[in-house]
């Protein structure tokens, strides 16, 4: 009895799948008992480092940025997530240049996995050109430890996202089960806290729409300068302390320019720290102080 | 009660009730803030204030080094005309942010005629 080539290419396919079925190796996998993959993470943020800031805010900014990355030695985290204003930005492109491959440099000396989101003082001037060549993506979607994290560009083109932002945001968030973790990471806050020190991100109330849905999530942003809760939409955003100076809350009763608070020499309460954030089920976080330089391990 | 009783009670009483009257409406709390209705404004003072300053002079209130907003009410209005502003706002042109991807053509023009507005002042 004659087979056309396509009967043969056909029971050649059946019978492959059902060797396959059969085999040793496929009926273990099918048989050992699923062990579920727990998300977890143990990261750190920093945030507004300024560096090459020079003024009343901090008398000392080295030497804060040093305690800051021995304070991250110490804690040793999977993640090292920096929301911004890496710089201290200026009108001359190749200072804020040698700025930011300076401090990413001593960044990634760390040996820790950095991500970053750009703040206005590194990318605002130039749309975020110098980010992208030192540091890379302006906005990201990576995964640390089963922890989806995203991070968001508000501030190249203005305290905003604008649409193709948006629609990347919204695609990314389409793909992905609601039961995740989601760790959001901006400069800005989404909320609307203060407009007139750019404390706010015009189209947050829409990304917020879109993190919403997610049970596990946690937003944080830098940019304030000091600890502060904001919500938009239902989500809620943490601003860290900064590790190069602090700033005031905002009076909306007289529209003040926004200066650093000066800080003393030798300050103990600098307002200054960096965040522990952890995910074992539940997001947490724990604001820590820069506390002072023990011993003299510099990074 | 005596005369004088009544009489005393009668002014305890005006002088309780005058008391509650002043403390319902205290006199700081009988100014109400501004509403500004007008969506310029509203605009204004949400996306270019912070930069260009309350009064559009360019006096910033969120200062950052080597970037300085220019003087809305002070731009020439023959280089200035309502197009080109119209088109900034739209696009942007760095540092200064692009809105046309937040805000519709309609918002871009009341912010545009708000910004001309304050060139007369």
């Amino acid at each position: 009895m004659g087979m056309t080539r396509r009967e043969v290419l056909r029971w050649l396919v059946a019978w492959s799948g059902a060797l396959v079925t059969a085999s040793p190796v496929h009926a273990l996998a099918r048989l050992r008992p699923v062990r579920a993959f727990t998300p977890r993470l143990r990261a750190v943020q920093i945030t507004d480092l300024h560096y090459g800031y020079r003024g009343s805010g901090n008398p000392d900014p080295a030497a804060s940025l040093s305690q800051a990355l021995y304070q991250i030695q110490q804690l040793n985290p999977e993640l090292l997530l920096i929301t911004g204003d890496l710089i201290e930005a200026d009108a001359d492109p190749r200072v804020r240049e040698r700025r930011l491959e300076d401090i990413w440099e001593r960044l990634q000396g760390l040996r820790i996995p950095l991500l970053a989101v750009p703040g206005e003082q590194d990318a605002l001037m130039d749309a975020g050109a110098l980010w992208q060549r030192v540091v890379g993506p302006l906005h990201f979607h990576e995964s640390s430890g089963g922890v989806h994290v995203i991070g968001l560009d508000n501030v190249s083109r203005g305290f905003l996202l604008g649409r193709s932002e948006r629609d990347w945001l919204a695609q990314e968030l389409r793909s992905l089960d609601e039961g995740v973790p989601l760790l959001v990471a901006a400069h800005a806050p989404l909320a609307w806290y203060y407009p007139a020190w750019n404390w706010y991100t015009y189209d947050g109330p829409a990304a917020s729409a879109m993190v919403a849905r997610f049970p596990h999530r946690l937003f944080v942003h830098g940019h304030v300068h000091q600890l502060l809760t904001d919500e938009v939409g239902g989500v809620k955003g943490f601003g860290a302390r900064a590790v190069s100076f602090s700033y005031p809350l905002p009076d909306s009763r007289h529209a003040l320019a926004l200066m650093p608070i000066p800080m003393a020499a030798g300050a103990v309460d600098t307002g200054l720290g960096l965040r522990d954030i952890r995910f074992a089920g539940t997001f947490q976080i724990t604001d820590r102080p820069l506390a002072p330089l023990a011993g003299s391990v510099k990074p | 009660m005596t005369r004088g009783g009544v009489l005393a009670a009668a002014i305890c009483l005006v002088g309780l009730a005058l008391g509650a009257k002043m403390t319902a409406t205290p006199v700081h709390a009988r100014h109400t803030a501004p509403v500004v209705t007008d969506r310029g404004a509203q605009l204004y003072r949400v996306t270019c204030l912070s930069c260009h300053g309350p009064r559009g002079d360019g006096h910033s209130l969120y200062p950052v080094p080597g970037m300085a907003a220019p003087a809305l009410s002070h731009l020439d209005p023959r280089r200035w005309t309502k197009a080109r502003i119209i088109e900034v706002v739209r696009a942007g042109s760095p540092p200064m942010p692009a809105f046309g991807s937040v805000l519709s053509g309609a918002d871009i023009l009341r912010l545009a005629r708000y910004v001309r507005a304050m060139e007369r002042h």
